[in-house]
Formats: structure tokens, C-alpha cells, sequence
């Protein structure tokens, strides 16, 4: 075996690990962490980061990878894995072409992000179940400050992660 | 961007390819899973059952150090209960067969329902912020089915089974925004239990489109009205706590306290199988 193809399954081995633990943290303890009543979205912040820092290809796979465990977490059928491989792979588009590759950027793309994520998951509600907007607009606001929090140790870990990949 | 598609353009297409392929299948069966989530949930499940029991015997340490004296004083309570429901099912088996004796000499169908229970355990709550839901560590394999009843041991009803895994089912609890139940009040007089998104967060559920004048009362046991043929008839779903009147204002509706304790439930039985026997 070459070394290329060792370190793509250590890469793909590392990427799996870390979404898988936070699955486990978002599905089984911040899902006991309510703040105001809602909980938190992490894994679409690892998406963004490894978009942002290791490009389109590999936003796409991990996207798609944290699409599927977001949608068994959430309950959802496809939403998340369709929205995230698009996620990871608009980012890392992004990244390659127009924007720099540093936290502002970081935090402007995770928060356009949860709140694009915040509006899908209200739509039905929204359009097809006429709940009341002022109530799901105040969960959506809510949803995306609290996932925020997690912004900077994303970052953090994203980065290492990429950095350890190109080293 | 040209440049990007002549190189990764394989990958781009594996990727696309196999979005395409998870959407088709989650679209070839609404209500049961693909076989990705299967496969991904057949593997998280384990640990999820691992995390629940290892929290289960932290709480049950706890509750052992802290609780000691409430728990004794709680099961002295219980057995007295245990014992008068004992003496209840006694009467009632007499009554059930006399209820059958009348029967046969009036030439009555028996026309009661007849329902299968499968007990199991809540392994994890969604994360979500948009819905009111649960799995349930049992599936296909015992026959659980898409739109089955679930409810407590006493008969409160806890939600509704939406999808179905191999060995796990999702279920949507009564104040989920889009669940819809008959509902009976005390008098008799039906409406839709249903839930909503503004009043999820308190726990609450409201009872709606009930008749021009019935106005609920306080207090009042409202339980579902059987109408459909899904959900028995019967089941417990919680008490009146508030009232008021619809945007029309012509109709009352009222905010109904689930009967079952949502926040804490741990097993939960699937009604299977609602038929009528004529």
C-alpha cells in the first residue's frame, strides 16, 4: 500500500472519528443541555470548518457523512444530508476562490449557515402546518446563538485537523 | 472553478451520485428507513443503549443516596395501589364474564377491540428544537408499523410511531406540531387533539375544532375519540388547564395538560393491531 493511499484512510479514519463523537455529543448530551429552551447544531460547524480548510471534495464527503447522522439525531429523512454535502461543498468552493481562510470568515459562514439550516427545518411548519412564525422565529434565532458558542473550538479543531492532513 | 471540475470531477460525481442514491431510497418507502439509516443506526444504537444504561445507573445511584426516604415512602404508596387495583381487576374479571354470560344470551357480537402490546424501553430524544420525539428500541422485528399507538402503562396515550428501523421506532409525542388525535371530552363532545409549536415548549397540547356553544371545563379528562380506527378508543390524554375561545369567536378551544409524563418517560407500549371484532 502507498503512502498516499495510508494517509487518505488514516484522513478519512480521523474525519469519521470526530464526526461520530460529535454525534454522540450532539444527539446524547446537549440534547440533555437546553439553554432558553433550545438545543444546539454542531456537526453543520465541523462541515463548514473542514469546507473552509480542506476544500470542496473533502466539505462534500464530510458533509455528506454528518448529513446522515444529523438526519438520524434530528429525526429528519434527507434534509441534512442534502443540505450539508451542499454546505461543505459551497464553502469549500468559497474558500478555493473568493474568500480567505481565517475565523471571520469562519464565523459569517457557520452563522449564514445555521440560519439557512433554521429556516429549512421551519418551513413545513411554517408553510404546510401554519404554526405561529413569531414562535419559530424566536427558536430559529435562538438555535443559531446557542450553536455559536461551539464556534470557536470548531475552528480550533478544523484547522488542527487540516493542518495535520497536509503535514 | 473549471479547473476544479477537470480535476475533481470524479469525485464531485461519486459524491453527487451517492446523494442521489440515499435520497431514493428515504423517497422509495415514507415511513421506513433507508438502508443507510438502518445500517448507520443498527451501528449508533448499541452505544446509544450503552450511554442510556450507564446515565440509568448514575440516577439510580443518585436517587439511592439522595431519595432514600421518598423513594420508601412513594413504594409503600405504589403497593397500596398495586393491592386496591388488584381488587379492581378482580371485580372486573367477575363483571367480564358476566358481561359475557348476558352477551350470549342476548346473541351480542362482542364488539371490543382487540389489541396486541409490545413493551419497550425510550433509548434517546431527538435533538431537535422543531419536534417532540423519541426512539423506541423496538421495530420491524416486532411488528410495529407506522401510525401504531403508544402509550403508558395506564393507558395515557405518549404520541404516535412516524418511522420504523430493523430493531428501533421514532415516535412523535402529542404536543408534536403534527400530530392529530380525536379527542372526547368528559360530555362526550369530540374535537382534534393536536399539538403546537407555541405551546411545545410548555408541554402542553390544544384540543380544537370542537361545536359552535361546547364550552370544556376545567379539569376535564379528555381522551381520545377512537374516530379513524388508528388510535383505540379511550386512551387518557390529559386534563383540561385552560380555555379559551377561536379567532372566529364563535368556538371554544382549550390547553390540555398531557396526562403522561412526557419528561419522564422510560417504557412505553405500542398498541398493534386495532381491530374490531364483530
Amino acid at each position: 500500500m502507498s503512502d498516499a493511499t495510508k494517509n487518505l484512510i488514516i484522513r478519512v479514519l480521523i474525519h469519521g472519528a470526530v464526526l461520530y463523537v460529535l454525534y454522540v455529543l450532539q444527539g446524547m448530551v446537549f440534547s440533555r443541555l437546553p439553554l432558553f429552551g433550545v438545543l444546539p447544531l454542531i456537526l453543520p460547524l465541523s462541515v463548514v470548518g473542514v469546507g473552509l480548510f480542506e476544500g470542496p471534495s473533502w466539505g462534500a464527503g464530510v458533509g455528506l457523512a454528518a448529513g446522515v447522522l444529523c438526519d438520524i439525531a434530528l429525526g429528519s429523512t434527507v434534509l441534512f444530508t442534502i443540505a450539508l454535502t451542499g454546505l461543505g461543498m459551497g464553502v469549500g468552493l468559497l474558500s478555493s476562490y473568493l474568500i480567505s481562510r481565517g475565523f471571520p470568515s469562519y464565523v459569517i459562514c457557520c452563522a449564514a449557515a445555521l440560519l439557512v439550516l433554521a429556516f429549512m427545518q421551519m418551513f413545513t411548519l411554517l408553510v404546510f402546518l401554519r404554526q405561529p412564525p413569531l414562535a419559530l422565529f424566536r427558536v430559529g434565532a435562538l438555535q443559531t446563538a446557542y450553536s455559536m458558542l461551539f464556534a470557536l473550538p470548531m475552528y480550533v479543531l478544523t484547522r488542527s485537523l487540516a493542518r495535520r492532513a497536509k503535514a | 472553478m473549471k479547473k476544479y471540475l477537470k480535476t475533481k470531477g470524479v469525485v464531485i460525481g461519486g459524491i453527487t451520485f451517492l446523494l442521489v442514491l440515499i435520497a431514493l431510497l428515504s423517497l422509495l418507502g415514507v415511513g421506513r428507513t433507508s438502508f443507510v439509516q438502518n445500517t448507520v443506526a443498527a451501528i449508533t444504537r448499541p452505544v446509544e443503549t450503552g450511554i442510556r444504561n450507564f446515565v440509568g445507573t448514575l440516577e439510580q445511584m443518585y436517587n439511592h443516596m439522595h431519595n432514600y426516604d421518598t423513594l420508601e415512602a412513594e413504594h409503600r404508596e405504589l403497593l397500596a395501589r398495586v393491592a386496591a387495583y388488584e381488587r379492581r381487576a378482580r371485580e372486573a374479571e367477575e363483571i367480564r364474564e358476566e358481561n359475557e354470560r348476558l352477551r350470549t344470551l342476548l346473541g351480542l357480537s362482542q364488539g371490543i377491540y382487540n389489541e396486541r402490546l409490545v413493551d419497550a424501553a425510550v433509548l434517546s430524544w431527538d435533538a431537535s428544537n422543531w419536534t417532540s420525539a423519541f426512539t423506541i428500541d423496538r421495530g420491524e422485528d416486532y411488528g410495529i408499523a407506522v401510525g401504531d399507538a403508544v402509550m403508558t402503562e395506564r393507558r395515557e396515550l405518549v404520541g404516535v410511531v412516524r418511522q420504523v428501523g430493523r430493531n428501533w421506532a421514532r415516535v412523535e409525542t402529542i404536543i408534536d406540531p403534527s400530530v392529530r388525535v380525536g379527542g372526547q371530552m368528559g360530555t362526550g363532545v369530540s374535537g382534534i387533539a393536536e399539538g403546537n409549536f407555541a405551546l411545545m415548549g410548555d408541554w402542553t397540547l390544544r384540543l380544537s375544532l370542537l361545536p359552535t356553544g361546547e364550552v370544556p371545563l376545567l379539569n376535564d379528562v379528555i381522551t381520545t375519540s377512537g374516530y379513524g380506527g388508528v388510535i383505540p378508543k379511550g386512551l387518557v390524554i390529559g386534563r383540561v388547564e385552560r380555555v379559551g375561545m377561536e379567532g372566529t369567536g364563535v368556538s371554544y378551544y382549550a390547553i390540555i395538560q398531557p396526562a403522561a409524563e412526557l419528561n419522564r418517560l422510560v417504557q412505553v407500549f405500542v398498541v398493534q393491531n386495532v381491530e374490531i371484532d364483530s
